[in-house]
């Protein structure tokens, strides 16, 4: 999260003559990164990102101490002035007021019944940080509640204590159905997951840690206040926060986790503002009920293994330095630190990890100089190699070939499945998936491509694109077989894919395969194939059937092809295999028949017939005839016309006499 | 026999005069004075003529042989001339090769692995689908952690495991880390590990797919130093030479320390102002983020079954598409899994 603060407002609690600039370089080197400053007027605004670990910083004394801490390292004096906080006097008459958490659903909580209250607007100098900061200034004292916010760090609730007849805060979880109203006049219905405020009588007064409820946020003619801090349980105010989609900077904090021990300072910070801005005066003693109370963390670490992992040797000197200007306590025992942490430091800090990391930042991640990793050998798998290899070579041959790569979402939506006649039960889906567009694992790329050449229609006549991704085919009691697939969808015809599919085996070099009829769902039933290497089916190409030309509205007949990437690579060659050419004369002859029967018989036939022909190619079809270009050779000696005429009738003969 | 020489003559220098391009003209030099072109046949031809007449006959294919091959030099000189004095319109268009594209992630992906591979970094790759307990809870990522929840990670409906939990989408590819270390079962290591990630997020910044490139390098007596050159390698061999690098404070489960990575940025050159004095509008003063990186917490070696009393390591997740992004100023990630052709067909 971000939070922006006022220069002026910083100096607060820091003496410094730092510029703005000098702050934003120097701070966002070794702490919170402040990722812009602006001037306005004669004051400067800081916008700083906090990281979830370090709630501390999200407040103005949090910064100035990391401030000061650093500025002195840069030779910069700078001196981090503490807030000082006293106890409210305690009244001589007390209101009556009872608090009541007994499942211990927080982990402290803090209040004081405030009287005699005036309420306006509060003075410039709040009206005019909590502006810079975003939130918008409504009254003196719902105000002075976001102003402890971002000073101390720890978010703060007030309530009209006269809308609360009962005088009761009861902290008990929803029941499923329950609706609240907070002050922005929203209602919700609750969750019996979120934590509520019940003032004995049933009706609920607040959600604490995110927002107050209409029912009992202060108004004008408020007189008397509950001034109130709790410290949540930062899981349940996730969740309530998310699911109800209130996303208030107190929830941001709040689910943080923020030491409970800051809840103190910050209901005297406020106390005191109360009383100084709407002239407030103590009604109640102060209420604390703080059942846990977390004891000191403490941490040895040897100074070799701070300067091993830093890479540096740094002064112990040096090291204690920095850690007693982040309010560490530490003491030294021989070549050890003995560190105790400071409490708003206390979720964050676990181990010698964390102190490394606390020296290293504030000496200077730019102090430390750069090396390369030692050079050693790794052996990737040769299987693992192979595949990058070859896949690059891949995509690089159907660029060349006019095919364009696309990407999709590995998921795609219940319509596209249906659309493609794929059955739901098939695939992994996503149980919060974010858009029904993308709820179900691919078990094929082909509805994706589809769906893209239906989109590209208008901009592209000859769209030719192809795809190599994962598809993921469920594998009971496991992780789904995560296969790589190669994709391809065009138009033009079948034998224009095959032709494709034969040049990509080619391209692999990849020399015995065999096309064979297949039964793939997607496919016309009479126009596909599978491809088949060492008798195991490598993939399937077909023209697109027609109920999914109907149900895409596609306005073309569209080809497509799946191979099952992985595996065809594992067949691919570097190099062909060599063979010694053919020194002698060859015979070049052309021969037109009709085409009676299926090509690879008349291929096989002609084979057998003339034991010369060593190549067979198809030259043109017309009509129902063919016509096919042989070569006939000799591997002893020239071969001459008259003998491979003499096979050429053979052949002609053959064909002739026989029918598939 | 009789040889009508005029008639072949004529014939011949007819050819020649005919000719209307260089190698035609040398082609037909071969057919006329070759090794076994007309002049040598007809002389060949001469045994076969009456003796009386041989003489003169001969004589007549000599001058025959000096008109052509006189003619056939002047025809050469003149062809040769037409060629070199031909001129042409070199605005005209050429014939249209055509060509397809490759998906800007596939470039990427290609120069990120070469770079790492000069320092001995093996890519590696590693499910997508992954158990819970990989993602997060061997990446020190404890139970109660926002970025687990239903907002941040996407759940698939795949049976739970009984000791890894349940099934998810990978939201980065750090699970790659953990499954290095147990391929590897003990350092060194030097990985790049390049995936598909998922997380619930879809806006103009956001695609709900992502991909990451993953950095491992656990070895005896890494440090930061180490992590600090193999990046500052990293962004001048990507973002050019002059590219300077630096580390901020960051927070990750994973590592501790934890930086963020910035990058002088391309734009501006890390002055943060444009050649006019304006402010400029990459970056943030200067430098560009490239992404998260730390030392390896102690918590994630013991989850690969590493020493981490012996062994220490560093490790980074960058986003490929930000990468793109900043080195080319492709932006609007929305259109890279789109599959527009007017966005893909300009790559």
């Amino acid at each position: 999260m971000n939070i922006k603060i006022l220069h002026s407002w910083l100096l607060e609690f820091l003496d410094t003559q730092a510029t703005p600039e000098q702050i934003q370089r120097y701070v966002s080197l070794c702490g919170p990164s402040i990722e812009n400053v602006e001037k306005i007027k004669d004051d400067w605004i800081y916008e700083i990102e906090i990281t979830s670990n370090r709630i501390d910083t999200v407040s103005v004394v949090g910064i100035a101490r990391e401030t000061g801490t650093i500025l002195n390292r840069f030779n910069i004096p700078a001196v981090f002035k503490k807030p000082s906080v006293v106890s409210p006097p305690i009244p001589k008459h007390s209101l009556p007021f009872v608090i009541q958490d007994d499942k211990k659903l927080t982990k402290r909580l803090m209040a004081i019944v405030m009287d005699n209250v005036s309420v306006g607007p509060s003075p410039d100098f709040i009206q005019k940080r909590l502006n810079a900061a975003g939130i918008r200034s409504i009254s003196n004292l719902v105000d002075i509640t976001n102003y402890v916010m971002l000073t101390i760090g720890h978010p703060s609730h007030v309530f009209d204590y006269d809308r609360i007849k009962t005088n009761t805060f009861i902290l008990r979880n929803a029941k499923k159905g329950e609706k609240l109203t907070t002050l922005d006049e929203k209602t919700y219905e609750l969750m019996d997951t979120d934590i509520i405020i019940d003032d004995g009588t049933g009706r609920i007064i607040d959600l604490p840690g995110i927002m107050g409820t209409a029912n009992s946020v202060v108004t004008d003619s408020t007189k008397r206040i509950v001034f109130f801090i709790e410290s949540n349980n930062p899981q349940a105010i996730r969740r309530s926060s998310m699911k109800h989609g209130i996303r208030t900077m107190a929830a941001s904090i709040n689910e943080k986790n923020p030491h409970p021990e800051l809840v103190k300072e910050a209901l005297f910070y406020g106390a005191a503002l109360f009383q100084k801005y709407a002239n407030a005066t103590a009604a109640s003693p102060i209420l604390d009920i703080y059942p846990q109370i977390l004891s000191p963390k403490k941490i040895v670490v040897d100074i070799s293994f701070i300067n091993k992992k830093i890479g540096v040797a740094l002064e112990k000197k040096q090291m204690i330095s920095i850690l007693s200007d982040l309010e560490f306590a530490v003491s030294q025992n021989k070549d050890q630190l003995d560190i105790t942490v400071p409490s708003f430091r206390y979720f964050d800090i676990g181990d010698k990890e964390d102190i490394v990391e606390e020296i290293a930042r504030i000496y200077g991640y730019h102090n430390i100089p750069g090396q390369l990793p030692p050079l050693t050998y790794i052996k990737q798998p040769s299987d693992v190699e192979s595949f990058f290899y070859h896949q690059n070579i891949v995509k690089t041959f159907f660029k060349h070939l006019k095919y364009h790569e696309v990407m999709n979402y590995s998921a795609y939506s219940k319509s596209l499945l249906d659309s493609c006649g794929l059955k739901e039960n098939d695939h992994i889906f996503i149980t919060n998936t974010i858009s029904e567009d993308i709820k179900y694992l691919r078990i094929s790329l082909i509805p994706s491509l589809l769906k893209n050449m239906k989109e590209n229609g208008g901009f592209s006549i000859d769209l030719k694109l192809f795809e190599v991704a994962k598809t993921y085919i469920p594998f009971k009691g496991n992780l789904p077989d995560e296969q790589f697939k190669l994709a391809l969808a065009t138009k033009g015809s079948f034998l224009y894919l095959k032709g494709v599919i034969e040049a990509l085996l080619k391209e692999l070099h990849i020399e015995k395969y065999l096309f064979t009829p297949s039964s793939y769902s997607l496919f016309a039933k009479g126009v596909q194939g599978g491809l088949i290497i060492d008798n195991v089916e490598m993939g399937v190409f077909g023209k697109i059937k027609g109920s999914i030309v109907e149900n895409m509205f596609l306005d073309e007949e569209i080809f497509a092809a799946e191979l099952d990437f992985g595996r065809l690579i594992k067949n691919a060659q570097l190099m062909p295999s060599y063979k010694p050419y053919n020194p002698y004369a060859a015979i070049h002859l052309d021969l037109t028949i009709p085409l009676n029967q299926p090509y690879a018989t008349i291929v096989e036939r002609a084979k057998k017939a003339a034991p010369h022909l060593v190549h067979v190619t198809l030259k043109d079809t017309y009509k129902d005839n063919i016509t096919l270009h042989m070569v006939f050779a000799s591997a002893k000696r020239n071969y001459t016309e008259k003998e491979a005429l003499e096979e050429l009738e053979r052949i002609k003969n053959q064909i002739l006499n026989t029918k598939s | 026999m009789e040889i009508d020489i005029e008639q072949e003559k004529k014939h011949a220098l007819d050819h020649i005069k005919s000719s209307t391009s260089l190698p035609v003209l040398i082609q037909i030099e071969t057919e006329l004075l070759g090794r076994n072109g007309k002049i040598n046949l007809l002389l060949k031809q001469l045994m076969k003529i009456k003796p009386e007449k041989r003489k003169l006959a001969g004589m007549s294919i000599n001058v025959m042989k000096q008109e052509i091959a006189s003619l056939i030099a002047k025809k050469k000189k003149e062809l040769t001339q037409t060629i070199d004095s031909e001129k042409i319109d070199t605005t005209m268009p050429g014939i249209t090769i055509p060509s397809g594209t490759l998906h800007p992630v596939t470039i990427a992906i290609t120069e990120i692995s070469t770079i790492f591979s000069k320092l001995g970094f093996i890519r590696m790759s590693y499910p997508e689908v992954e158990w819970e307990y990989l993602a997060f809870d061997a990446l020190n990522m404890p139970k109660t952690h926002p970025a687990r929840d239903d907002f941040e990670t996407t759940f698939v409906s795949g049976d739970s495991h009984p000791k890894y939990g349940k099934m998810i989408l990978t939201p980065h590819t750090s699970s790659g880390q953990i499954r290095e270390m147990w391929r590897l079962k003990k350092p060194p290591i030097r990985m790049i590990n390049i995936g598909k990630c998922y997380r619930p997020n879809w806006d103009a910044t956001h695609t709900p797919m992502f991909h990451q490139f993953e950095g491992l390098c656990v070895d005896e007596n890494i440090n930061i130093t180490h992590l600090k050159g193999a990046l500052d390698f990293f962004g001048k061999e990507y973002f050019g030479e002059a590219t300077q690098t630096r580390l901020r404070p960051h927070h990750f489960q994973f590592t501790e320390p934890s930086f963020e990575v910035d990058i002088s940025c391309t734009m501006c050159r890390g002055s943060g102002k444009l050649e006019d004095n304006s402010k400029c509008k990459v970056c943030k003063s200067g430098w560009l983020e490239l992404g998260g990186t730390g030392i390896v917490h102690p918590n994630v070696l013991k989850a690969g079954n590493i020493d981490s009393e012996k062994y220490s390591g560093w490790a980074f997740g960058f986003g490929i598409e930000r990468v793109i992004m900043m080195k080319y100023g492709v932006d609007d990630i929305r259109n890279y899994y789109s599959g527009d052709m007017r966005f893909l067909n300009q790559f």
